[in-house]
């Protein structure tokens, strides 16, 4: 390719649809020719300046069920890991440092990668990660042992149905027109196709474009701890220590530009722990779509429950319930199942309805005192307060319960923590 | 996809005009966003694109679209830009005075989107909306060419030149640095 070409073609680098194999020779001009590096980057640099960082949207659109706040938490890390999991139609451009050499190659694999897998037919992983089987998907417990999470996902019709089930706990299934969550002892809920089943997981299904911006800037325009290292089978990307001492190495096979493994690993005074690596990352692999969305009940059963949360008749509890602080409300759940009577605070426990029976067990005879005033906290859409827990044999530990108002009728919901 | 409008039954065709909707929500929501300045009524205006495609129910075949998301697209800017011009709402900022805030990155969904406006009001209308098409409401260029019903060399010659012009005004507008 030479300069003229170059200038002609160099909007392409701007589509997010330009085929990998011109996005390569324009690279390689790029890597030739200084000026017209210095053209592009200089173009890049307006660009960037237009694209979104802040967004009402993006605020607005926050996980619906989030954590129980105890674990680490693991946002930017995980929701790169989950672009290449659910291999989300999302839509990358840009993909660039202005500055980085190096880090171009690797935004460039990654961008390219992330096609790859996008296109591909199905897909299917089995991770072992250090999680709790019945949490969230968004937080890594480094002194937990591994559980597998089995993904599967096809492309049929430009919908994409999936399943994700955390070994002997959560599982998520998509058919392309709702999320289903479901697993022992957790409440069935059905939500729209845009639920957040899979906290930051489905931040990028909601917002990819903003998300996947914010990841960009992150980790491969500002965060110069990105490495891309070349072997001549495998280009592999190392982000060290990106984000809340989480570090994350992707490998691609250089003969399909797949991803081919990918691990995660917690970073505390210079000891490393693995908290998430792949076993299985196939793909193209045939998957029977009945197994795929099976559901515990037909999706039409009146047990699945709504996950915009509880639904309360206008009246006198409403009033009160809308009225309630978070102080109040976490009070209000202890009492009623200290107390043995959960249906006092059934509005607030709608996520936890299987499990009433082993709450009201667990904390017979328990007491819980002094509530702290709702506490704030970056990353999570809801509150948490704190409290002292009393065990009949005497043992008093500090608890924290994850509270939410973000449903329908703006109640208190238990959303972790207990 | 084409299909999608021509079910004209009574219930049956709300399930996929609500899919492309909830399907397309967050760059059609962030798109309007950028239009109008603010989620509120991006919202609204995402809510009457809905109502105006329900509406195409019981048209002839031949109104129908052929690129629905194209044509949702479509439907929204008509919609905000209609929305801007009953309200007169222009943004005139002198370049020296926006350059001056340019150097510093915008903290809120606010300041950012006063910063893209005034850069793009700096250009063609043109140009600007292909660059909207573009960054907020991330469709390709292939998409933006059957949005515009434009040829698609044309799109992404638009989209460079409003780029050119963006730079072109902040670096004539550019003050030198004096270092004490």
């Amino acid at each position: 390719m030479n300069c003229k070409e170059f200038q002609d073609q160099m909007v392409n680098l701007f589509d997010k649809e330009c085929s990998p194999d011109v996005k390569a020779r324009l690279i390689t001009h790029m890597d030739e020719c200084a000026s017209c590096r210095a053209e592009y980057e200089s173009m890049l640099k307006y660009v960037d300046m237009l694209q979104p960082k802040h967004s009402p949207v993006w605020e607005s659109m926050s996980p619906k069920h989030s954590t129980n706040g105890l674990g680490h938490r693991l946002l930017r890390v995980a929701a790169s890991v989950a672009i290449f999991l659910l291999g989300v139609g999302v839509g990358i451009s840009n993909f660039f440092s202005q500055n980085a050499r190096a880090t171009d190659h690797a935004a460039f694999t990654l961008s390219q990668a992330i096609d790859n897998v996008r296109n591909v037919g199905s897909i299917h992983y089995v991770l072992k990660a250090r999680m709790k089987p019945n949490d969230n998907f968004a937080d890594f417990y480094p002194e937990l042992n591994f559980i597998n999470i089995d993904i599967k996902k096809v492309s049929l019709d430009g919908d994409a149905l999936w399943r994700i089930e955390k070994d002997g706990g959560r599982t998520v299934v998509c058919d392309g027109q709702h999320q289903y969550l479901f697993g022992d002892g957790i409440t069935p809920l059905v939500g729209s196709v845009n639920t957040g089943f899979l906290d930051q997981f489905a931040l990028l299904l909601l917002m990819p474009h903003e998300h996947i911006y914010y990841l960009q800037k992150k980790h491969f325009i500002n965060d110069k701890r990105t490495v891309l290292t070349q072997t001549e089978t495998e280009n592999i990307i190392t982000i060290n220590k990106a984000e809340n001492q989480y570090g994350l190495e992707m490998v691609f096979s250089k003969n399909d530009e797949l991803l081919r493994s990918i691990k995660v690993w917690h970073e505390e005074d210079g000891q490393k722990t693995t908290v998430l690596e792949s076993v299985i990352m196939d793909y193209n692999v045939s998957i029977d779509k009945a197994q795929l969305l099976a559901l515990p009940f037909p999706s039409d059963d009146s047990r699945w429950n709504s996950a915009q949360g509880p639904t309360l008749n206008f009246g006198k509890r409403l009033d009160r319930l809308q009225q309630e602080t978070a102080t109040h409300a976490a009070q209000r759940i202890m009492n009623a199942l200290i107390s043995g009577k959960p249906e006092k605070a059934s509005e607030a426990l709608y996520y936890y309805q299987g499990l009433m029976p082993k709450l009201v067990e667990m904390f017979k005879g328990c007491s819980a005192s002094q509530f702290s005033t709702p506490i704030i906290e970056d990353d999570y859409a809801g509150v948490f307060v704190r409290f002292k827990l009393a065990t009949p044999d005497g043992k008093v530990t500090n608890k924290r319960l994850a509270l939410r108002k973000d449903n329908k009728q703006q109640l208190w919901v238990l959303d972790g923590g207990i | 996809m084409k299909q999608l409008f021509n079910i004209t039954s009574s219930v049956q065709d709300k399930i996929p005009i609500d899919k492309l909707i909830e399907q397309h929500r967050p760059a059609l929501l962030q798109y309007a966003c950028y239009l109008l300045g603010n989620l509120e009524d991006a919202e609204d205006a995402v809510q009457d694109v809905y109502v105006q495609l329900h509406e195409y129910r019981v048209r002839p075949q031949s109104y129908l679209p052929s690129n629905p998301k194209a044509y949702l697209f479509r439907c929204l800017g008509n919609l905000c830009i209609s929305q801007l011009r009953k309200q007169k709402r222009t943004i005139f900022v002198a370049i020296d005075e926006a350059k001056a805030q340019f150097d510093q990155e915008p903290q809120t969904f606010e300041e950012e989107y006063q910063r893209a406006s005034r850069l793009l009001s700096q250009i063609p209308e043109e140009q600007a909306e292909v660059i909207r098409l573009r960054i907020y409401a991330d469709l390709s260029f292939a998409e933006i060419a059957d949005t515009l019903s434009l040829p698609l060399p044309t799109v992404k010659s638009r989209f460079l030149y409003g780029i050119q012009k963006i730079r072109s005004h902040m670096l004539a507008t550019s003050t030198p640095s004096f270092n004490f």
